[in-house]
């Protein structure tokens, strides 16, 4: 069975519900503390995860502290390999700031996840929205491979996940989109609320130029099961719970498995 | 119209203050500077009043300085700042957001409550202590070198994507 990797630093908030999501769709998952590179170098796994929560309290910038641990050492070298690698919200702040996304540069830093910008309103935002994934995604990302390009909803719960980068990078960006915000229809997200944060192009998560790295926002593991998706929302996935029998909503998968199961199915789990 | 800034610091040692010289530390610079002061700056352009307003506004809303856990001062630039060691070369760097929902909504929410306050300006003042003998200009490098984050291991207070730095000498 393959064996996924969830790097917990302190403050990390989301590693259990990560890792069982991982062993849910095939995925063996293991915790690694932050410090236990040598425990880590020892049991090389086939793919790693940052998950989310406030690594080192966000101290100076949300993720800056933890991409300078040495086992994001380790973890740049695996994702250099080709391994693929996520970061989920916190994980994902972290991805930036080690320079692994983007990654023209690899360890150069290139783009920022700066705080929200939404009218009337400064810092957390927790709440659903819609994605769709970016033109090159599905080919090339592992974790996205499974999706079939309609819009779905994730969670999200952040202070500081607007992607922004220089002016000179804006077009050599868009092939390196993982997903954007839309309407719950589809279509492009024309600023708030759609676009909960003002991320420039609709950006929800950021892929390298080989697509095993993927900085996301939202919360896939949040949103792995039917009966975490609120019963009042609007599409397919609100349709899908209020129609669900109470032992189809415990048991079937919500929108975020999708996923751990394009990793699956890349790792090769039947 | 008068620019009154003013810093607002813990009380208690600031654990971001802590945890930055220890992530200095362990860059293992030729030079690190030895002490570490982390400070809001809330910078202020008032149509009148200058000093009295900004009081008032400070006494009115805790969001900017909570008096349980925080103390501020005027701050003006190349003064020396309370609970600074004098004994050191301090350089002061100030990194604020390009755009940042913090200052636009401080300052419509002044201008709707009847404060004479034009625009707010929010950013986060580092004061670097180095060794005393210290070369000023020296200083101010290994300073601004610190306070870019141009690599994964090199800098450290602001992303030069989304973030400015200018000196508080």
């Amino acid at each position: 069975m393959p064996c996924a990797a969830v790097i917990r630093f302190p403050g990390s908030n989301c590693e259990f519900e990560t890792a069982r999501v991982l062993r849910n769709s095939g995925i063996d998952s293991r915790i690694y503390n932050w410090n236990e590179i040598g425990r880590l170098s020892d049991n090389k796994a086939d793919a790693y995860v940052l998950p989310g929560g406030f690594s080192f309290q966000d101290r100076i910038r949300a993720g800056v502290i933890a991409s300078r641990e040495n086992i994001m050492d380790f973890v740049f070298e695996e994702a250099m390999n080709g391994k693929p690698v996520l970061g989920i919200c916190n994980g994902a702040q972290v991805l930036i700031e080690s320079g692994l996304v983007p990654g023209w540069k690899p360890g150069s830093v290139q783009g920022a996840l700066a705080g929200n910008l939404a009218p009337g309103r400064s810092g957390y935002l927790s709440r659903w929205v819609y994605l769709k994934p970016g033109k090159e995604a599905v080919a090339k990302c592992p974790w996205l491979s499974a999706l079939e390009g309609d819009a779905f909803p994730l969670p999200i719960a952040h202070a500081e996940g607007r992607f922004v980068f220089r002016e000179e990078d804006m077009d050599k960006v868009k092939s390196h989109i993982g997903l954007t915000y839309c309407t719950p229809d589809g279509s492009a997200a024309d600023g708030w609320p759609d676009n909960p944060n003002g991320s420039v192009l609709n950006i929800a998560a950021l892929m390298n130029a080989e697509g095993n790295v993927l900085a996301m926002m939202p919360h896939p593991e949040r949103s792995y099961h039917l009966w975490q998706v609120p019963p009042d929302m609007q599409g397919f996935w609100g349709d899908k719970r209020r129609n669900s029998s109470l032992k189809d909503i415990e048991e079937q998968p919500g929108p975020g498995a999708i996923i751990f199961k394009g990793l699956a199915k890349y790792l090769g789990v039947k | 119209m008068e620019k009154v800034q003013i810093a607002v610091r813990l009380i208690t040692p600031d654990p971001a203050a802590v945890t930055a010289l220890n992530t200095v530390k362990a860059m293992r610079l030729q030079m690190p500077p030895l002490k570490i002061h982390r400070y809001d700056l809330w910078e202020f352009e008032t149509a009148e009043g200058g000093r009295k307003t900004i009081s008032e506004v400070v006494d009115h809303f805790t969001d900017i300085v909570n008096p349980n856990k925080q103390t501020w001062i005027f701050a003006e630039e190349g003064t020396v700042l309370t609970a600074e060691d004098s004994e050191l070369q301090w350089v002061g760097i100030v990194i604020r957001d390009y755009e940042d929902s913090v200052s636009g909504n401080w300052t419509g929410l002044l201008k709707r409550r009847g404060f004479p306050v034009d625009s707010v300006r929010w950013g986060v003042l580092w004061r670097l202590g180095y060794l005393k003998n210290t070369d000023e200009a020296l200083a101010r490098k290994m300073a601004l070198d610190l306070a870019v984050s141009q690599t994964r291991t090199g800098g450290l207070f602001s992303n030069p994507v989304s973030q400015e730095v200018s000196f508080w000498i």
